[in-house]
């Protein structure tokens, strides 16, 4: 599951990286030559529509959805792990909500042939289609960590399920963030031994 | 509505989150059952639309953009080296290397967009400095604590931008008017610097060529460049904050590509990285968009905008009780959820009351501020003290950075007194001054 969810990182960056290009290019056109490309504006909505949910997928597994825990740590351990179940659940039913309404919106695109009030007079069911699919990657992965939440509950296994659902620490996301300045530093003291 | 059942909405809202759900989950739980049980079923199928046209935004598509620009510059190593470049320049003013925390930070967090980032590479970089010019710890820590929280006033911000999607106004002017109050705030935190710990590092003796200077200068220029075309191209008209957005990630990219950084690794790291935060802010971005909708079908701002005017109190006043909240709000909770919480809420009251929601904008941000750091839940706290290596007690930082919470709400006070000082700039590039 971490490589899907890498997977959708990557895509999410790709994508956004590839906006900046076509933005950028638009932008010194429009503004240096008066030439303009047209549409990349609405290629950016629909750009960020789609790429959204992954990215909301990406935050869900890395357990980087805002909690507040400041109360919670001061309960019971078992009691802070039925809490963090209730959250992948309560995340998984978010998710089902959103693709519910994915669907509810893609079908009345679908039957009332909803076109974009734009130049390009885009047929919405093309973006909106992707969407639909990239909406469904996130109760994809939510529902499969919360069967495995539920899992580790009936276990009774409080410590796995703190290691995987519960709030990552302040200390774990410097630590992170040391490690990577680390590499950092490595890298700089190799290019300058190199030249 | 009545406003019991806005207050019963908004503790159940609190409740849920003190129970460590997510806010996400929170915002969505009680919006959408309050709008189901005051409406019914059509006010939970208009939802659909509101997901897609919240999504398919471009001030929505500024967030990774800006993102992916903070990552570039953070995971490629471009803003790593600024500490050296700003401690040779500013390491003989009285209280020396502390002003090099409060501008090291203030220009690492205006380009990084995270705080835990900022903390950890700044602090990182400047303690050993710190501790071998016997610098006290309590104020050095607190120096890097407050300096982090500068970065979500000063443009680009992801907070502002979350606050023009929530109040629907210009992102652009929001930017404006976040670059006075910031550098005045980045200016405030020097001068109590210098009135309170003017002697600190006086024992610091370094005499640094001009050469070597202007040679350590080049550090700073990726990020001051970045800034100057993103700010630049917004304020001269010539980009949207989404189109200066872009063109920052494409600068950023040749900065790290010229620096020889550029690699499949690093480009890999900055999308998930990017993915990660972004997913975390659109999330509760839509869901506070979604809340937006039965707040303003059930009536619930118009309820607490009534309830407030009962009190009849002035604009002085009403900004006391609110700064007074705000603070005690942010003791407990991060600064994104009591943004996406608070605003769609209190926006409608401020406007009742004759303030104009951009200066509003540059309140809530600086309350946002000063939530990162007043314990027991202040992210910059925790970050600045993991990372010394002194061992030292938790209570340092706390200590050193309790006179910037002072100088933070003497600043908002000042704004109060002087909304100018935020909207002189809007003001004058939308040609009303």
């Amino acid at each position: 599951m971490q490589r899907f969810t890498h997977l959708l990182g990557i895509i999410f960056g790709a994508s956004m990286l590839t906006l900046s290009i076509a933005i950028t290019v638009e932008t010194l056109l429009r503004k240096l030559l008066s030439i303009s490309l047209g549409g990349i504006d609405e290629l950016g909505g629909y750009a960020i529509a789609i790429a959204a949910p992954l990215a909301f997928t990406v935050a869900l597994f890395d357990r980087a959805h805002i909690r507040i825990n400041q109360l919670t740590n001061l309960f019971p351990r078992k009691l802070q792990a039925v809490l963090d179940v209730a959250s992948i659940v309560s995340l998984a039913a978010l998710s089902l909500f959103f693709l519910h309404f994915a669907i509810q919106t893609v079908l009345d695109t679908w039957s009332y042939k909803s076109i974009a009030q734009t130049p390009w007079a885009t047929p919405l069911i093309w973006p909106q289609g992707l969407w639909l699919l990239a909406m469904a990657t996130f109760p994809l992965v939510a529902v499969a960590l919360s069967f495995r939440a539920m899992r580790l509950l009936m276990r009774r296994d409080w410590r796995e399920i703190h290691k995987n659902f519960g709030t990552p620490s302040p200390k774990d996301e410097l630590e992170a963030e040391l490690e990577d300045l680390k590499r950092r530093e490595t890298e700089v003291h190799l290019q300058e031994a190199r030249t | 509505m009545s406003i019991a059942i806005v207050g019963i909405g908004f503790g159940a809202m609190l409740l849920l989150m003190f129970l460590s759900i997510p806010i996400a989950v929170t915002i969505i739980a009680v919006g959408g059952f309050g709008g189901w049980l005051m409406y019914g079923m059509p006010l939970v199928d208009m939802m659909g639309g509101v997901i897609w046209s919240s999504l398919n935004s471009n001030t929505m598509l500024a967030i990774p953009l800006f993102m992916l620009l903070g990552e570039l510059l953070l995971r490629g190593g471009i803003a790593d080296r600024m500490y050296d470049a700003m401690a040779v320049w500013l390491g003989r003013l009285p209280g020396g290397l502390l002003h090099s925390n409060i501008a090291t930070c203030t220009l690492f967090s205006a380009t990084s967009g995270s705080s835990v980032a900022t903390a950890a590479t700044v602090g990182t970089m400047a303690l050993p400095a710190l501790q071998q010019y016997k610098y006290p710890m309590a104020p050095s820590l607190g120096s890097l604590a407050a300096g982090g929280t500068l970065g979500i006033l000063i443009p680009p911000s992801v907070n502002l931008l979350v606050f023009g999607s929530i109040s629907n106004t210009s992102v652009g002017q929001l930017f404006a008017a976040g670059v006075v109050p910031g550098l005045l705030l980045a200016l405030s935190f020097s001068v109590y610097i210098f009135l309170f710990h003017g002697k600190a590092g006086a024992n610091e003796v370094r005499d640094i060529p001009l050469s070597d200077k202007l040679r350590m200068a080049r550090h700073l220029i990726p990020p001051l460049v970045i800034f100057g075309v993103v700010m630049g191209s917004i304020y001269g008209g010539l980009a949207t904050p989404t189109e200066s957005a872009a063109l920052g990630v494409m600068l950023a990219f040749g900065f790290v590509a010229g620096a020889g950084r550029l690699n499949r690794e690093l480009m890999i790291q900055c999308s998930i990285q990017a993915a990660r935060t972004s997913g975390m802010v659109m999330i509760v971005l839509v869901v506070s968009l979604l809340l937006n909708v039965t707040i303003s079908m059930t009536g619930a701002a118009q309820a607490m905008t009534t309830w407030i005017a009962g009190f009849e109190l002035g604009r002085l006043e009403l900004l006391f009780v609110l700064l007074l909240f705000y603070v005690v709000l942010g003791t407990f909770m991060d600064a994104m959820s009591m943004l996406v919480l608070t605003v769609p809420i209190m926006l409608p009251v401020v406007i009742h009351a004759g303030i104009d929601p951009i200066w509003f904008g540059i309140f809530v941000v600086i309350m946002c501020e000063i939530a990162l750091i007043t314990p027991p839940v202040g992210m910059n706290l925790f970050v600045v003290h993991g990372v010394r290596t002194d061992g030292g007690n938790y209570s340092d930082v706390i200590r050193g950075s309790w006179p910037y919470v002072v100088v933070m709400v003497l600043f908002t006070i000042s704004l109060m007194i002087w909304p100018g000082l935020v909207m002189w700039l809007p003001d004058m590039l939308a040609g009303r001054g």
